[in-house]
């Protein structure tokens, strides 16, 4: 498996008391795959995927990605992993704003070994029109779609998404979608995507259900629908 | 609301701190410094006027009688005394200079021990003991007297206590004045203090001086006239205290002003961060006046604590500061509290940081609630200026570092300016220390002569002939721009050995060749018509410049000796000086000056010194400014770029790319900042000189060694280095907590 999660824990001490974000979750995803993580607010979704995205560490457990395993690296070992393996897509963008959209996008091109050619991925997410100007001045899906072409130009082998579209409305949610879509399948890149919205399963290749920490389920969803036929 | 100004200012300690810090280094500065020099003058002062200073000297040929000297008393309402003295020389090439004890003018001040009670005690200058080892009680054989030292004392008119008035430095080593009854000059010495050229000082009580110029006049023949305000033994203290005051003054002053810019921009980064929370109360009707107090009050509150801090240890310092002055002669200094300092110490500070904080932030309060709301990331406008340098394309991370300076505008030209600062401190301390050491290789190979001696009797030069060559030597004043400076006016032979001048020949009537210091110092040249101001005759001279003669140690106007005389419009010639490569014997007491070039470098070697320790100081000053204002700024901008920062480091990047591409910049602003420092600095250094100068005819270039120009360049650069590898960590340390941080 590409993505392989295995009794993972997560304790965070808070005062007196730990708590436990994640209590052992385990599941896997294949290469290309669409993982759809779900679960309540407070469940530990965020936290899952700051750790397979090498931002977080685990306290117990393991997760491999591509074969390495990253919950016993050292912070340096996780950079040049980040660097090379890993997009972020959040729910606020997080655009540089200083920058205009073809630097944000730019400032990732350098990262990668094996990058993709800009002015493709910008045509793409349809942000060409917009290459010289200032995050400010775009709108809140806009700037979504520059976050995904700045995740996606290092040529990532996984995308990690924390709740992509929560700031957006429902015309613009689905387009950013149908974005997701095309990516997944132009450029074979594994997707993990964590949604409130459950509806988006049915776009999911892979169903995570998380709760107070655990897995409840992780299950491989055989009717896949485009994003265009799924109404919410 | 005051509860979180205590955590913000537990929150950041460090930089608090160092904020704290800044402001009590410079109002430290300020008033250990203007305390400890006003205390050294006003001492001087109160001396001087309790001891009854004289307002001048004068020379003349003949002696003023007793009744002469009543009718100046009487009738022009002017006290005058003999200026009685006598010369001895002691073992090892030193003289010790006898004064009498018992005066009207000038009295002398007992510092230590007792007065003198009877013919065979002495006081004597406390310097020249100290350098000599003599203590109270001591007996010491002067000529063929035996004197016991009964304390130590001085009087006004040798609080700088140098042989000739014309001399730079003192020597406390080799020449020291002692104070003895009038037996000595009464009784035993009389033929040795009455000379054909008698000097006398005045003090004008209801009188004025026109009325007594004018009686001298009529009545003798002025040889010189020095008023106390050009006298160097008097006045020489207070040119020396205003240099470390001014400087003082100056870097003070503006290190507060760096801090306060500093100050405001973490200010504002607050205020950025808050934006939020601002524009809500602000949309719920929240009073804008009570916010800008609010967000004052941290500001406020560290520079209070800065400055009282600061004053404290101002005060404190002031004590051992006074050592930085060791040439003079002076009662035990008393420090006071004035005024004006406690309100430059304590107001000063506030007063910029108010305005500056409050500039600050009622220009962002100022924002309508609604863009407030939007939060920090909205509200980035992009400037003209940068719209325009992004169409100029060019390799990406050079274009990523200078959109980087340009956004952050205020904080560069605050780091600028303090790059700036610290580099004229730094190239200063060098250039004051380098100037002493270059004046010594320029006395060196530009004063011609080994000994120079002005006779008191004119034609006593006849005698030196042979081994010396004679000259004519005057003490002027040159007129430029209503002010009048002092020089000398000095006519030699044609055809003389010491001076190859070669224009010499060629001269018209009034014309003359001036050093090559003159030109530096008044910016006089080639074809200027001058005026000279000759004290002693009341008249002035026109002349005009032929030619520049390379001399760069003394303010001096050459001339042929024929020369000489027609400007003087003086009719009879007279020699009153020997320039010589031995020494001649002249007996002390007959020569009015005296100039020994070994001597001379020596006593500048001694100052070099002291040059040097404190040329030290200013350089750890310096770094230490440079260290703090780039960490501090640095710091602040890290701050307020911490998002964007965590965001590429979330994707990637590496450590010391991101300092590269945030901190590395500005490496370019501390090679400009250093560079624009070097013509400032030179000037400062210069400026520094002609004030401890000014009443002298010496003149100092400022000089700056290459080697020290790079030790100089490297001590910035270690700075600059220290603060970045304090930096690198900081950057390290930005959580990715940062990046992910809803942003609504
Ligand atoms: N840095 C932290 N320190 C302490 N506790 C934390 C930290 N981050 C998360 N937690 C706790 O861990 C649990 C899981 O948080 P997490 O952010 O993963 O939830 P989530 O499923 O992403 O919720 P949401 O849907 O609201 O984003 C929560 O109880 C949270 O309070
Ligand atoms: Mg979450």
């Amino acid at each position: 498996m590409f993505l392989d999660v295995k009794s993972l824990t997560k304790k965070y001490k808070s005062g007196e008391r730990d708590s436990l974000a994640l209590d052992g979750v385990t599941f896997s995803a294949d290469t290309g795959e669409v993982c759809v993580i779900f679960g309540p607010s407070g469940s530990g979704k965020s936290t899952l995927m700051n750790i397979i995205g090498g931002i977080e560490s685990a306290t117990s457990g393991s997760v491999t990605v591509d074969g390495i395993e990253i919950t016993n690296k050292s912070s340096r070992a996780l950079i040049e992993y980040r660097r090379k393996y890993v997009g972020f897509v959040f729910q606020f963008y997080n655009l540089i704003p200083n920058l205009t959209i073809r630097e944000n996008i730019e400032i990732c091109a350098r990262l990668g070994d094996d990058p993709l050619d800009m002015d493709v991925l910008m045509a793409k997410t349809g942000v060409k029109d917009q290459e010289d100007k200032f995050p400010s001045q775009l709108s809140g899906g806009q700037q979504q779609r520059v976050a995904i072409a700045r995740a996606l130009v290092k040529n990532p082998k996984i995308l990690l998404c924390d709740e992509p579209t929560g700031a957006l409305d429902y015309k613009t949610s689905k387009d950013v979608l149908k974005l997701f879509e095309e990516i997944n399948r132009a450029y074979r890149v594994t997707i993990v995507m964590i949604t409130h919205n459950e509806a988006l399963k049915r776009m999911a290749t892979r169903v995570v259900r998380v709760k107070d920490g655990k897995a409840l389920s992780a299950e491989v969803n055989e009717n896949v629908y485009p994003v265009d036929q799924i109404v919410w | 609301m005051n509860k979180r100004i205590l955590r913000d200012l537990k929150a950041n300690v460090i930089k608090n701190a160092s904020f704290v810090f800044m402001i009590m280094l410079s109002v430290m500065v300020i008033v250990g410094f203007n305390r400890s020099m006003d205390g050294y003058a006003q001492t001087a002062r109160g001396f001087y006027a309790s001891n009854n200073v004289e307002d001048g000297q004068f020379s003349v040929l003949g002696v003023i009688t007793r009744s002469q000297e009543n009718y100046i008393r009487d009738e022009l309402g002017t006290l005058t005394e003999r200026n009685d003295s006598i010369d001895y020389e002691l073992e090892e090439n030193r003289v010790i200079r006898l004064l009498r004890a018992n005066r009207e003018i000038n009295e002398p001040i007992v510092t230590r021990g007792k007065p003198v009670s009877s013919d065979a005690e002495m006081l004597i200058d406390e310097k020249f003991a100290d350098a000599n080892g003599y203590e109270i009680g001591d007996r010491v054989e002067i000529g063929r007297h035996i004197y016991t030292v009964s304390g130590f004392g001085i009087s006004p008119d040798y609080v700088y206590t140098i042989r000739n008035m014309s001399d730079v430095l003192n020597s406390p080593k080799t020449f020291g004045v002692g104070y003895v009854s009038d037996y000595l000059f009464d009784r035993v010495e009389t033929e040795k203090i009455y000379n054909e050229v008698n000097s006398y000082s005045y003090k004008l009580a209801e009188g004025n001086f026109d009325y007594l110029f004018d009686y001298l006049r009529e009545n003798f023949e002025l040889v010189d006239l020095v008023k106390v305000e050009d006298n160097s033994r008097i006045n020489t203290i207070f040119d020396d205290v205003g240099g470390p005051k001014k400087m003082s003054m100056v870097m003070g002053g503006l290190l507060i002003f760096i801090v306060s810019f500093i100050i405001s921009i973490s200010t504002a980064n607050g205020i950025k961060r808050e934006s939020q929370v601002i524009g809500i109360l602000l949309a719920q009707g929240f009073d804008k006046k009570e916010l800008v107090r609010h967000y004052l009050t941290l500001p406020m509150i560290l520079t209070a604590i800065g400055s009282a801090v600061g004053y404290a240890a101002g005060v404190l310092i002031s004590a051992p500061l006074i050592n930085i002055q060791t040439e003079y002669n002076v009662p035990a200094i008393q420090l006071k509290d004035s005024a004006y300092l406690m309100l430059i110490g304590l107001g000063t500070p506030l007063i910029i940081a108010f305005l500056t904080a409050n500039v600050t932030i009622s220009r962002f309060l100022n924002k309508t609630p609604l863009s407030l709301l939007r939060g920090a990331a909205s509200s980035v406008t992009v400037s003209n200026v940068e719209k325009r340098f992004n169409r100029l394309g060019g390799p990406f991370f050079f274009r990523f570092r200078v959109k980087n300076l340009l956004r952050e505008k205020s904080g560069f030209i605050v780091l600028f300016s303090g790059v700036f600062l610290s580099a004229v401190l730094l190239n200063m301390a060098f250039y004051i220390r380098d100037s002493a050491n270059h004046y010594i290789t320029t006395l060196q190979n530009q004063l011609p002569y080994q000994y120079m001696y002005i006779l008191k009797d004119f034609n006593a030069t006849s005698d030196f002939e042979k081994k010396a060559e004679k000259t004519v030597i005057k003490n002027m004043k040159l007129l430029i721009a209503g002010d009048e400076k002092s020089v000398l006016l000095q006519g030699l032979a044609v055809d003389g050995r010491y001076y190859a001048i070669d224009a010499l020949e060629r001269l018209d009537d009034r014309q003359v060749v001036i050093s090559t210091a003159l030109r530096k110092k008044f910016g006089v040249d080639i074809g200027d018509e001058l005026a000279l101001f000759d004290q002693t005759k009341g008249e002035e001279y026109a002349i005009q410049v032929a030619d520049v003669f390379d001399y760069d140690v003394g303010q001096i106007i050459f001339t042929s000796y024929s020369n000489f005389f027609k400007i003087t419009e003086n009719p009879a010639r007279y020699y009153n000086a020997l320039l010589a490569d031995e020494d001649l014997g002249v007996n002390e007491n007959d020569a009015s000056a005296y100039v020994d070039k070994t001597g001379a470098m020596e006593s500048i070697d001694a100052l070099l010194d002291m040059l040097r320790v404190m040329s030290s100081l200013i350089i750890s000053v310096a770094v230490l400014i440079l260290i703090i204002v780039v960490y501090t700024l640095m710091q602040l901008i890290l701050e307020r770029e911490k998002i964007n920062i965590s965001m590429i480091k979330l994707f990637g990047y590496r450590d010391n790319e991101i300092n590269a591409l945030y901190t590395r910049g500005n490496i370019m602003n501390v090679l400009t900042a250093f560079a624009l420092s070097l013509p400032v600095s030179r000037l400062a250094a210069q400026k520094f000189y002609d004030g401890i100068f000014y009443n002298m005819q010496q003149y100092l270039e400022a000089y700056i060694e290459k080697s020290s120009l790079i030790m100089s360049f490297a001590a910035a650069l270690a700075g600059y280095f220290a603060s970045m590898l304090i930096i690198k960590r900081s950057v390290g340390k930005i959580p990715f907590s940062e990046a992910i941080k809803n942003r609504e």
